[in-house]
C-alpha cells in the first residue's frame, strides 16, 4: 500500500446519487440532446432512505410564456381525442393568431414549473396511483440589476383520482404509502411516500445576475435584451439560428439543429416572435402536429412534437417497460407552452390507462411577465448551489 | 401525417452518451462529492456529463473514463476554495474528535488521525498536485489516464505525484503506517 492507496481507503466516502439526484441530470442531459434520455430498463432504486424528492424528480427543465387560463385545478390525467382535422395548417393558423397579440413586458419574467410524477403505491389490501408534484418558480429581472430568484419546492403527493383517493380511504387514509416496484427489487430498494397536502422541502436561491444571461441555455448563452431583439421575420430567425448552430459548434448539421428553435417557445419572446418561430417549426419535416388536448391542469392545448417523441419506455409500478410516447402542449390561442415534456401512456399496464399522462412539466398560469416582485420566501432554505 | 427524416436515425451518438451516462455517472458523482461534498456533486455530476455531451466524444479521445474525470476535474476547480475548506475541516474533526458545522458528511466520518493528517497535506499541496494524486486515488486511474484526463504529459503525472507523495509522507511523519515500505 503506499500513499495513493491510503489516501483511496482513508478519506471519507460520499453516498451514492440519490434517484432524484440521477434522474435530474439525465433530465438536463435530455433537455441537451432535445429527446427524453431512455432509463435503465430497470432503475436502480434509492439505496437509503426515503426521499420525498426522488418522486418527482424533474423531466424535461424549461418553457415560457403567458396564459391567461385560470383553472390550476388538476385534471384527472386522461387525453381527449384528437379531431379528425389536424396537422401543420393548425400550427400556421396559431402562427396568424400569435402574431396579433401584444408585446407584454414587465418587472420579471415567471416560469412556474410543476414537475409531476404518476406513482403507483399500494396500502393495506388496496393498490392505487399517487401524484407527486414539485413546484420549481424561476422569476427572471427585466433589469439585470435586479435578483433572479429561483424556489423549489415539493408542493403535495395526494391520491391521482377521485377512484384513486376512494381506494387510498378504504385503506384507512394511511399517512405513509408504499411504493409498487418491479419484481425482484430489494425491499430496502423500494421505498415509501408520504402523502402530504401542504408544500415541504422549500430550498430558493436569490442573487443578481450581472451577465444577465438566461437560465435556458439550450440556443447558448442569451440575455433577456438578446431575446428582446430577435427579428420577427421568419428567414431571418432562421439565419439567426444559423449562428447558434455555428457556435454551438455544428455537431449537426444545420438541419438536425433547427428543430432545437422550439427552445424559444420556452422562453420569454416577443409575440412575433413565437409567431415566427412556429413558422419556422411547421415547415420542418421533424415536426408533429397531434391536434386537440387537455392538458394535466385541464387547459385545451395543440399537442405537437418537435423532436423524437415515440419509441420510449419506461418503469410504472411492477412493469419496468410501459411504451410512452413524449408531446408539448401549447396554448391554442397564446402559443406559449401549457406543458412541456408530457409523457403518455402509449399502452396500458396495470393500474395505468393507455393515454393517462404519467409525467410532464407544467407551466402554472401566473407564468408570463409581471410587475410583481419576488419577495423572500418564508420557511425556507436559502440554498448556495443553483437549484436546477 | 408527413414521414420523419428521424433526427436520431443516423449513426446514433445520442444512444451511445446515454449509455456513457448510465455507466458513469455514478463514480463521477462519487469522485466530484469525495472532494467537494454530495451537495456540490448532486449539480456538478450533471454539468460533466452535459459538457461531455456539448463537446462530443469521438474515439480519438481515447478512453471515456478519463474523458470525464477530466471534465469533472475542471469542474472542481471551480471550487476550489470549498474543496480547501473541507480538506481543512477534515483534519481539524480529526484533531478536535468531533464536529464540523461546514459539510454534515464530515462529522458522520469518525476521522482517524491518520485521515486527518492526509486531508492537511492535501490542502497543501498545489491544484495540479492535487489533481493528479486524487484522479489516482479516487478516480483510480493510471499515470497514463491521468495524463490523458489533464492532457499532460506522462512525465508531469510522475512528476507531481512524486512531488505529492513527498508531501503525502511528511505529513503522515510519525504514524506512518507506510514506514516499513518507504523506509
Amino acid at each position: 500500500m503506499d500513499e495513493i492507496n491510503l489516501l483511496a481507503s482513508s478519506l471519507p466516502d460520499a453516498r451514492p446519487p440519490s434517484d432524484e439526484v440521477v434522474e435530474r441530470a439525465r433530465a438536463r442531459l435530455s433537455t441537451a440532446m432535445d429527446r427524453p434520455v431512455r432509463r435503465r430498463a430497470r432503475p436502480r432504486m434509492r439505496p437509503w432512505g426515503w426521499t420525498l424528492g426522488a418522486a418527482a424528480a424533474t423531466i424535461a427543465i424549461v418553457t415560457a410564456v403567458i396564459t391567461l387560463v385560470s383553472n390550476l385545478a388538476p385534471a384527472p390525467p386522461t387525453v381527449l381525442t384528437p379531431p379528425p382535422v389536424t396537422g401543420k395548417d393548425a400550427l400556421l393558423r396559431l402562427a396568424d393568431d400569435v402574431a396579433r397579440l401584444p408585446d407584454e413586458t414587465g418587472a420579471y419574467w415567471r416560469r412556474p414549473l410543476l414537475n409531476t410524477y404518476l406513482l403507483r403505491v399500494r396500502a393495506g389490501d388496496e393498490t392505487f396511483n399517487v401524484l407527486s408534484v414539485k413546484r420549481v418558480d424561476l422569476w427572471e429581472p427585466s433589469d439585470p440589476r435586479d435578483p433572479v430568484q429561483v424556489r423549489s419546492r415539493m408542493e403535495y403527493v395526494r391520491p391521482a383520482t377521485p377512484a384513486d383517493e376512494r381506494a387510498w380511504r378504504a385503506a384507512g387514509s394511511p399517512p405513509v404509502v408504499q411504493r409498487v416496484c418491479t419484481p425482484g427489487t430489494a425491499a430496502k430498494d423500494c421505498s415509501k411516500e408520504r402523502l402530504r397536502t401542504e408544500p415541504s422541502q422549500c430550498v430558493y436561491t436569490r442573487a443578481v445576475n450581472p451577465g444577465g444571461v438566461f437560465s435556458d441555455l439550450r440556443l447558448g448563452a442569451l440575455t433577456l435584451a438578446d431575446l428582446a431583439a430577435l427579428p420577427a421575420d421568419p428567414a431571418k430567425l432562421r439565419e439567426w439560428l444559423r449562428t447558434r448552430w455555428k457556435a454551438e459548434g455544428k455537431r449537426e448539421t444545420f438541419e438536425e439543429f433547427l428543430p432545437v428553435s422550439y427552445a424559444l417557445l420556452h422562453m420569454p419572446v416577443r409575440p412575433a416572435v413565437r409567431a415566427a418561430v412556429l413558422r419556422l417549426l411547421a415547415d420542418l419535416p421533424t415536426t408533429k402536429v397531434g391536434g386537440s388536448i387537455t392538458d394535466p391542469l385541464g387547459r385545451p392545448g395543440l399537442a405537437v412534437a418537435f423532436v423524437k417523441s415515440e419509441g420510449f419506455t419506461t418503469v410504472f409500478g411492477s412493469d419496468d417497460e410501459v411504451a410512452e410516447r413524449y408531446t408539448t402542449i401549447l396554448d391554442p390561442r397564446t402559443g406559449a407552452v401549457l406543458t412541456a415534456d408530457a409523457a403518455i401512456a402509449a399502452e396500458s399496464a396495470e393500474g395505468l390507462a393507455k393515454g393517462t399522462f404519467m409525467h410532464y412539466t407544467a407551466w402554472a398560469p401566473e407564468a408570463g411577465w409581471t410587475d410583481d416582485r419576488p419577495s423572500r420566501p418564508r420557511d425556507c432554505r436559502l440554498s448556495e448551489r443553483p437549484i436546477p | 401525417m408527413a414521414p420523419r427524416p428521424d433526427l436520431v436515425d443516423p449513426p446514433d451518438l445520442r444512444d451511445g452518451f446515454e449509455q456513457i451516462f448510465n455507466a458513469h455517472f455514478a463514480e463521477i458523482h462519487r469522485y466530484i462529492a469525495r472532494r467537494l461534498s454530495d451537495d456540490i456533486a448532486d449539480d456538478l455530476a450533471a454539468e460533466v456529463f452535459l459538457a461531455a455531451y456539448r463537446g462530443g466524444y469521438d474515439a480519438s479521445r481515447g478512453q471515456v473514463r478519463p474523458w470525464l474525470y477530466g471534465i469533472a476535474t475542471h469542474l472542481v476547480a471551480r471550487h476550489r476554495r470549498t474543496e480547501l475548506r473541507r480538506w481543512k475541516a477534515l483534519s481539524r474533526t480529526a484533531e478536535r474528535h468531533e464536529h464540523s458545522h461546514e459539510d454534515a458528511a464530515l462529522t458522520r466520518v469518525a476521522a482517524s488521525e491518520l485521515t486527518g493528517r492526509l486531508a492537511g497535506a492535501l490542502a497543501g499541496l498545489n491544484g495540479g498536485d492535487r489533481d493528479v494524486v486524487l484522479l489516482s486515488a479516487l478516480g483510480g486511474l493510471s499515470h497514463a489516464e491521468v495524463a490523458a484526463a489533464l492532457k499532460i504529459p506522462a512525465g508531469t503525472v510522475a512528476s507531481r505525484l512524486n512531488r505529492a507523495r513527498k508531501q503525502l509522507r511528511k505529513a503522515l511523519g510519525d504514524v506512518n503506517p507506510l514506514e516499513e515500505n518507504h523506509g
